[in-house]
């Protein structure tokens, strides 16, 4: 129940993004199909290999609700584990502690909302959505400053990236081709990954 | 203009509310403060979700105690102990709960590795371990961080090892080669996806390969991936702690 209100939210935040913004999309329709996808994040031109569209209009919102809490469920085990945040660094140690800097300032649940927010921005979904808990998430985001002053080594972005976000996908039936086609290339980008890595 | 007056009752239960919340928030933020750091530790101390973490609740900001850590370990084992007990427990060459931090510290020592303290949680970060400080494993690649993880005996309970080149055979190999070991040594894997072959890595980013090991007394887990800018292999050992054999996972 609670992920059909998921649903229903990013649909219609989806579908409202699309009707409202055509004047701001420069993208076209692919040739040979009428395919034109209505997002503007950097993984709205991707392909996946198992539907040529893009991830968000390939498996939509349901899938990405699964897969935003599949990553959260992982991390949270992985900070509540034998080796804490070891592998993980501070990336998502400190939430809800403002005292530590802006970057802590996120309660549990708005970190979920915002993360949900991002990844359906990124992959050519709309620019805010309204998550399970109701509340209004933006997607476009600073990583650079969401990060400030928390270190995170070149290591612990790997585990992250090979232990919480693939298993997370092949979990919630993401193909290997589809990860590599149209999620992998925004998380291996190295632009992305400095704007996380040694801030 | 008309006065609207709440009776007596609904005025207790505002007051007391705003009240409470008031000496809530005044409470938390002290404790959130230096002088304040022994009240929030024992909140987190007192909160079963909290127990891995001393500290803020929500935060994780400070080391774990050896009994929270403990707990972890229980934990985890509650949810991925195997049936049997490992044959043997390989993690490197290293002896799970007989090595003690002072050795690993003197080999660390002796061959020019730098293990420090992290800033995370976490007993010690040994950074680039070369390939050749794992005599008999067959391995090719260097470890570029060694996460180590110590009992409240200050003996080894887990080993992560994040190993990583641009060049993908010799994480292949490597990754190959510390499963060859753990199924020679410890038994087979209960899951595996993907051989880890040069040709499987190279068919595209993130395209990976795992092998999972759960026994009674031990847990592995080996994993590959090519990151689009080289290719990265974890591998985690870790000793379970013991049980009494009532509650063993049935077979």
């Amino acid at each position: 129940m609670r992920n059909t209100f998921a649903v229903l939210a990013i649909a219609s935040a989806a579908l409202l993004a699309g009707c409202g913004d055509d004047d701001d999309n420069n993208n076209m329709p692919d040739a040979g199909t009428g395919y034109m996808p209505t997002g503007k994040g950097p993984g709205t031109s991707l392909r996946c290999t198992s539907s040529n569209k893009n991830a968000w209009d390939t498996f939509g919102a349901n899938a990405f609700v699964a897969v935003n809490k599949s990553i959260v469920a992982k991390t949270l085990a992985e900070l509540n584990g034998p080796n804490g945040t070891a592998n993980l660094g501070e990336s998502f140690t400190h939430i809800g502690d403002e005292s530590q800097g802006p970057a802590y300032a996120d309660d549990a649940a708005t970190f979920e909302g915002k993360l949900a927010a991002f990844l359906v921005y990124a992959y050519g979904g709309p620019e805010s959505i309204q998550y399970t808990d109701g509340k209004t998430y933006a997607g476009p985001q600073d990583m650079a400053a969401a990060h400030l002053g928390m270190a995170i080594t070149n290591s612990q972005y790997d585990y992250f990236i090979a232990n919480m976000v693939v298993p997370a996908l092949t979990d919630n039936g993401v193909t290997s081709a589809d990860v590599s086609s149209c999620f992998a290339p925004i998380v291996t980008d190295a632009a992305f990954k400095a704007s996380i890595v040694g801030k | 203009m008309t006065r609207i007056v709440l009776p007596r009752a609904v005025r207790r239960v505002l007051v007391s509310t705003v009240g409470v919340g008031v000496l809530f928030t005044a409470v938390m933020g002290f404790a959130h403060t230096p002088s304040g750091r022994p009240l929030l530790k024992w909140m987190g101390m007192s909160m079963p979700q909290a127990a891995s973490a001393a500290g803020c609740p929500l935060g994780y900001d400070v080391k774990q105690s050896p009994e929270q850590k403990e707990a972890a370990r229980m934990r985890f084992a509650a949810s991925y102990r195997g049936e049997r007990p490992a044959l043997a427990r390989p993690a490197l060459g290293f002896d799970l709960e007989q090595t003690t931090r002072e050795s690993l510290l003197a080999w660390a020592r002796a061959h020019g590795v730098k293990c420090s303290v992290p800033r995370s949680q976490g007993d010690l970060d040994c950074e680039e371990v070369p390939a050749a400080l794992f005599p008999g494993l067959e391995r090719e690649a260097a470890i570029r961080n060694l996460w180590v993880t110590f009992g409240a005996d200050d003996r080894l309970v887990s080993v992560i090892a994040v190993s990583r080149a641009l060049d993908p055979a010799p994480i292949s190999a490597t990754f190959r080669a510390a499963n060859a070991t753990l199924v020679t040594l410890a038994g087979p894997p209960v899951k595996q996806d993907g051989e880890g072959s040069v040709e499987e890595l190279r068919q595209g980013l993130l395209r990976q390969a795992s092998a999972e090991y759960r026994f009674q007394d031990f847990y592995a887990l080996t994993r590959v991936t090519n990151m689009g800018d080289g290719f990265v292999l974890t591998e985690e050992y870790r000793a379970l702690p013991k049980v009494a054999a009532r509650e063993l996972p049935s077979r």
